[in-house]
């Protein structure tokens, strides 16, 4: 559910809320009681839950992870004019969503990746507002990046099976898709984020 | 009189309208402290109100029962 069709909903709780305080001896009666459980119990708890599971929706918004300062050079980036740049090339040509760009890419494509994802944002957060930020270019991802969450996408498809690039060695498709060969690291795809170089770049300007 | 029952319902609806509210506020901007202001303050407030509600419900409503016959 998007958050505003919830404002309506907390208006309503919050309205009741508030004239079951003003007329607390309204629970004396069954009717009251109903009403008071009604509104100080079902709709409240309703609506935490509803509410967090928006915030956790908006939380895999590009606009979001952005919003820290931290984050502007790696915003930055998905505007390189440099389609070498594998984050920049991904968000212009709409091979991933851009209102969820990040997520797109740094989520984990297993079973449980969404937690996953969701508990390293929440440690993100802890850092942001109660640690040390560290400076963009100090920040690492927690394990290298996996070949899965490229093939997550690209695999079966055509430019990316036949293309003549992966066919130069001979076993090189089969390498990556069991993760022997990193796309990122092994001299192929290796240009990502790198905000050291940024002040050099030209960008993309829609 | 208020009996201790609904002090206790009006402190409850108290908690939820401002949990209510921080969640309205909280749902302003898509931003990280929206998401910490929900986690840290508006969930702890509305659902302490809706505990201290159903503590209110299960509770005996002593003031009224010995009120009216207490000598």
């Amino acid at each position: 559910m998007p958050a505003p069709l919830l404002i309506p909903f907390v208006a309503v709780a919050a309205v009741l809320a508030a004239w079951i305080g003003l007329r607390a001896d309204f629970t004396r009666s069954r009717e009251g009681k109903i009403l008071a459980f009604v509104a100080l119990a079902v709709l409240p708890v309703a609506l935490v839950y509803e509410g967090f599971s928006i915030h956790m929706e908006q939380a895999q918004s590009t606009e979001f992870c952005l919003s820290c300062h931290v984050m502007t050079d790696y915003g930055r980036s998905l505007r390189v004019d440099d389609p070498s740049y594998i984050p920049a090339q991904h968000f212009q040509n709409n091979r991933i969503p851009r209102e969820r760009a990040c997520y797109a890419c740094h989520t984990d494509y297993t079973m449980f990746g969404d937690v996953s994802a969701k508990l390293r944002g929440m440690r993100h957060l802890q850092v942001q507002y109660f640690g040390t930020v560290p400076k963009p270019e100090a920040i690492r991802l927690y394990e290298p990046y996996q070949n899965r969450e490229c093939l997550h996408c690209h695999a079966g498809a055509r430019r990316f099976e036949e293309g003549s690039a992966h066919h130069k060695i001979p076993d090189l498709l089969v390498r990556a898709k069991s993760g022997q060969l990193s796309c990122l690291s092994s001299g192929c795809h290796e240009f990502i984020h790198d905000v050291e170089s940024l002040k050099d770049a030209t960008f993309w300007k829609e | 009189m208020q009996s201790n029952v609904e002090t206790k319902i009006k402190w409850a609806a108290v908690l939820v309208l401002a949990g209510l509210l921080c969640i309205f506020v909280s749902f302003s901007k898509v931003h990280p402290l929206a998401f910490i202001a929900f986690l840290i303050i508006a969930c702890p407030l509305t659902l302490g109100g809706v505990l201290l509600f159903l503590v209110a419900l299960l509770q005996k409503d002593t003031t009224r029962e010995i009120g009216p016959h207490t000598p």
